[in-house]
């Protein structure tokens, strides 16, 4: 049942900060999800629907007292962009670059050398990582939990970490493998 | 309808002190039906914004504490004022809708 509580409330702070709502206002936000799952022992997604949506209405109930609609939304729709656009590309030149490097190729198909794609996609998937963590920890302006005053962003987790650092020697291998 | 479920959480406030998930109780107690979390909370925060309610955390039994909803003298008078009016429109609302059934 509260399983799936820290992906709730860790894709609602991300969507309330996208959405420049303030930092104490996401803490209750997020307090409020939890105490509510736990008393009724609903699964937060039952319970407030998409994270992405309640992030919407929980954008607009702050809006309306803070007469600052519009901001929040081009902000949003910026940093989407470049986390969605800058990953899928990224990824993929970082994998053809190492895959073509581990293969003994000089470049990937469509003539691009293999080096630069490979460092052409780990910049953009740096980039990627800095405005998650700029997005998520804005600095000034922390997201505290009302009952203990804890911050309550959370770390990247450790396999996400890990996935990002082994997808090197993994492609390096199956590059070298595949080019065999 | 959001103005009257605002409404009527206000009035369950005011009745006593509590918290988001006996509000979603008292109401579907009332036969409101199931009102979700995502829908309640959006608004307490407006009538809390409004400063017709003020909240505060509490320690709760081995669980991640409560969030407490108590009324505010504004609230108390915002209530008066949106309960006569509703009541004058919910009136008239059904002295229309009975008229046209007679006529029918």
């Amino acid at each position: 049942m509260t399983n799936d509580l820290p992906t709730y409330q860790r894709e609602l702070l991300l969507a309330l900060r996208l959405r420049d709502v303030p930092g104490p206002r996401i803490a209750e936000a997020l307090a409020e999800v939890e105490s509510h799952v736990v008393d009724t022992g609903e699964d937060a997604y039952d319970a407030f629907g998409n994270p992405d949506e309640y992030a919407a209405e929980l954008a607009a109930v702050h809006g309306e007292h803070s007469g600052m609609r519009g901001a929040g939304r081009v902000r949003s729709a910026g940093a989407r962009m470049v986390i969605s656009t800058f990953s899928a590309v990224g990824g993929m030149l970082l994998v053809l670059g190492l895959l073509a490097i581990g293969a003994g190729d000089s470049s990937i198909p469509g003539g691009i050398a293999a080096a630069t794609s490979a460092i052409v996609g780990a910049v953009l998937l740096g980039v990627v990582a800095l405005v998650l963590v700029a997005t998520v920890g804005v600095k000034g302006d922390p997201v505290r939990d009302p009952r203990t005053g804890d911050a309550m962003t959370p770390p990247f987790p450790w396999w996400a970490v890990a996935a990002l650092i082994a997808v090197v020697p993994v492609s390096l291998l199956i590059g070298g493998i595949a080019g065999r | 309808m959001r103005g009257v479920l605002s409404l009527c959480v206000l009035s369950i406030v005011a009745e006593g002190e509590t918290y988001g998930y006996v509000v979603a109780q008292r109401l579907q107690e009332a036969g409101l039906g199931a009102v979700k979390g995502g829908t309640l909370y959006p608004v307490l925060t407006r009538l809390e914004l409004d400063g017709l309610l003020v909240s505060s955390w509490r320690e709760g039994a081995g669980g991640p504490g409560r969030k407490f909803f108590t009324v505010t003298p504004s609230g108390r008078s915002a209530l008066a004022g949106r309960s006569t009016e509703w009541t004058i429109f919910a009136d008239r609302a059904s002295a229309l809708i009975t008229s046209r059934k007679v006529t029918q």
